[in-house]
């Protein structure tokens, strides 16, 4: 029972928890760590948008041509901008976003925060004083928290943007009536849900990279294989809190 | 140096959001000084709070609240662009549409007649029921089957006329339309002598209302009506007299077929027609031997030189 497939899950959820009621306590108690959190901010945030960029942008542009066929089946090639847009906004940019992010930032936290683990550095962090959960953890899932929603407004432009062009590839349209058809049919309750749902996929991502990375064991091995389940871990994570978030938009009539 | 970058990505990004935003609620007036003004439909078919309100075409503001009042009226809420409102005037009507046949429901706002002040705050406009597709095509499903009975009708007939020559030579001759008109112009001279010979008429039919000439006379005198009664009665004391007669004929027709009376027994009489018969065949015989007696006679020497002579006057005058 002990190394069953179910003990293993439960504990491992068990753990997780605390370890994230553990960032909240710590995380709004002083002292801050606002350079760390900056320094993190700027790895996250500004060396990932090149990634998610062009994600967003070859998504906008293939969710287009795809969508294409079928709307000039339906006569209804001018609804293209309105349904890509939205499409775009409410699913595909944020989950994207997130997943290449859980790819990138998640594997990385994972195997940074693993191999300090492993080769004592957080144990030498503890004893020189400085506590190595607000300084290593508590900036990281902050910045990823913050980061992934600005994220998924750049990615969502470029998405956009990637659409026009698209659309202009079988017919014309300006710019002017491209951007008109798309904020004519986006509403807040498309927006907003979007953001949101990021602010948790960022916790997610940031939460179980860190949580793996922490609590690596097996020396340099282990370093590997915690970065590896952050990343799976993170990417399933992720689409449970986008079902949970349809369902809650649905529910509320946020649509 | 990261740190400047940093705020770059930061604050494109929430630059990006607020603008996203900005745009989404300028398309839906948010962001715009509005006027609430309402109106009340007995059906509103499926409007929504955030659907378009339009002024001759243009969207002028959203609907913010779709309410019931009563059994059959739902009370709409709806917020009008400010900037538009001085060319919308209390008398407006406000009528439920669709953006194009299958879209989105929304207010159509159409100036109303005559002269009025502009809409203020918490006006109500007059409404117009929005027209039930349902009923519509109920309406046109009945007035197709009654096309296609008339088109029908139609086909018949002109296939019919395709079928038929006379009918296209008599649309086509036009001696016949000569005809017609010249038959036209006499009817008419008919008709004026008509007038003129009714008009006579009358005067005469007034006449003899009056007692005036002989017919007149005939009509208004009473003694002679009397006589003419009498005259009828005659007629028909005669006709039954005639009837009676006719009684006896029949009478005496049907005792002639069954051999009564001495007509009857000969016409009926088979033994009499067998008599007969044995006297014409006797009769026949004695011709016969006359004509044998006769014969003998030419070949005795008295007569033979006559008979001779005669031969030869025959063959001569042929």
């Amino acid at each position: 029972m002990k190394s069953g497939f179910l003990y293993n899950l439960l504990t491992e959820t068990a753990d997780i928890y605390r370890f994230a009621l553990r960032f909240f306590k710590e995380g709004f108690r002083p002292r801050y760590e606002f350079g760390e959190l900056i320094r993190q901010c700027y790895y996250i945030g500004n060396k990932t948008l090149g990634l998610v960029g062009i994600t967003g942008f070859i998504m906008g542009l293939v969710i287009t041509i795809q969508s294409h066929p079928s709307m000039e089946a339906f006569g209804a090639e001018s609804w293209l901008p309105s349904v890509v847009s939205v499409s775009l906004v409410r699913e595909i940019v944020p989950v994207i976003t997130a997943l290449i992010c859980a790819g990138k930032i998640g594997s990385g936290i994972g195997a940074e925060l693993g191999s300090m683990k492993v080769t004592e550095q957080i144990d030498a962090m503890e004893v020189s004083g400085t506590n190595p959960f607000k300084y290593l953890v508590v900036t990281r899932v902050f910045a990823t928290m913050l980061m992934i929603p600005l994220l998924v407004i750049l990615s969502d432009t470029i998405g956009l943007y990637g659409a026009y062009l698209g659309v202009n590839m079988k017919q014309v349209v300006s710019f002017h009536l491209f951007t008109n058809q798309v904020f004519e049919k986006l509403t807040y309750a498309d927006v907003m849900p979007s953001i949101i749902k990021s602010f948790f996929f960022g916790f997610a991502i940031g939460i179980i990279g860190c949580f793996k990375g922490y609590n690596t064991t097996n020396g340099t091995q282990g370093v590997g294989r915690a970065a590896n389940s952050a990343v799976v871990a993170a990417t399933f994570v992720v689409f449970l809190i986008d079902l949970m978030a349809a369902q809650i938009a649905d529910i509320l009539h946020i649509t | 140096m990261n740190r400047v970058k940093l705020g770059a990505f930061v604050l494109i990004a929430t630059l990006l959001l607020i603008l996203g935003l900005y745009y989404i609620g300028s398309k839906k007036n948010i962001f715009h000084s509005t006027i609430s003004v309402k109106a009340s439909f007995n059906n509103v078919g499926g409007l929504l709070p955030g659907n378009n309100v339009r002024f001759n075409g243009i969207n002028v503001g959203t609907i913010s609240k779709v309410y019931a009042v009563a059994d059959s009226l739902i009370c709409v809420d709806f917020k009008i662009d400010k900037d538009v409102t001085q060319y919308i005037h209390k008398n407006a009507v406000a009528s439920i549409g669709t953006d194009g046949l299958l879209g989105n429901k929304l207010i159509n706002i159409s100036p109303g007649h005559g002269q009025s002040a502009p809409l203020e705050e918490g006006d109500e406009l007059a409404s117009v029921n929005p027209i039930q597709m349902d009923n519509a095509l109920r309406t046109l499903t009945m007035t197709n089957d009654n096309l296609k009975e008339i088109t029908d009708n139609l086909k018949g007939v002109s296939e019919k006329f395709n079928a038929d020559n006379s009918l296209w030579k008599l649309l086509t001759d036009t001696t016949l339309a000569a005809n017609v008109k010249n038959a036209i112009v006499k009817f008419k001279l008919t008709g004026e002598n008509t007038a003129i010979i009714t008009g006579d008429l009358s005067r005469i039919v007034q006449d003899v209302k009056k007692g005036k000439g002989s017919i007149g006379a005939l009509l208004t005198d009473t003694a002679f009506s009397t006589k003419l009664n009498q005259t009828i009665v005659n007629i028909h004391s005669i006709s039954d007299t005639l009837g009676v007669i006719s009684g006896n004929f029949s009478l005496i027709s049907s005792r002639l077929k069954n051999g009564q009376g001495t007509v009857g027994m000969l016409l009926t009489d088979t033994t009499f027609v067998h008599n007969l018969n044995q006297s014409m065949n006797s009769i026949k015989t004695g011709t016969g031997s006359f004509s044998e007696n006769m014969e003998a006679l030419k070949h005795s020497w008295p007569f033979k030189k006559y008979f001779r002579k005669q031969q030869k006057a025959n063959k001569t005058g042929k």
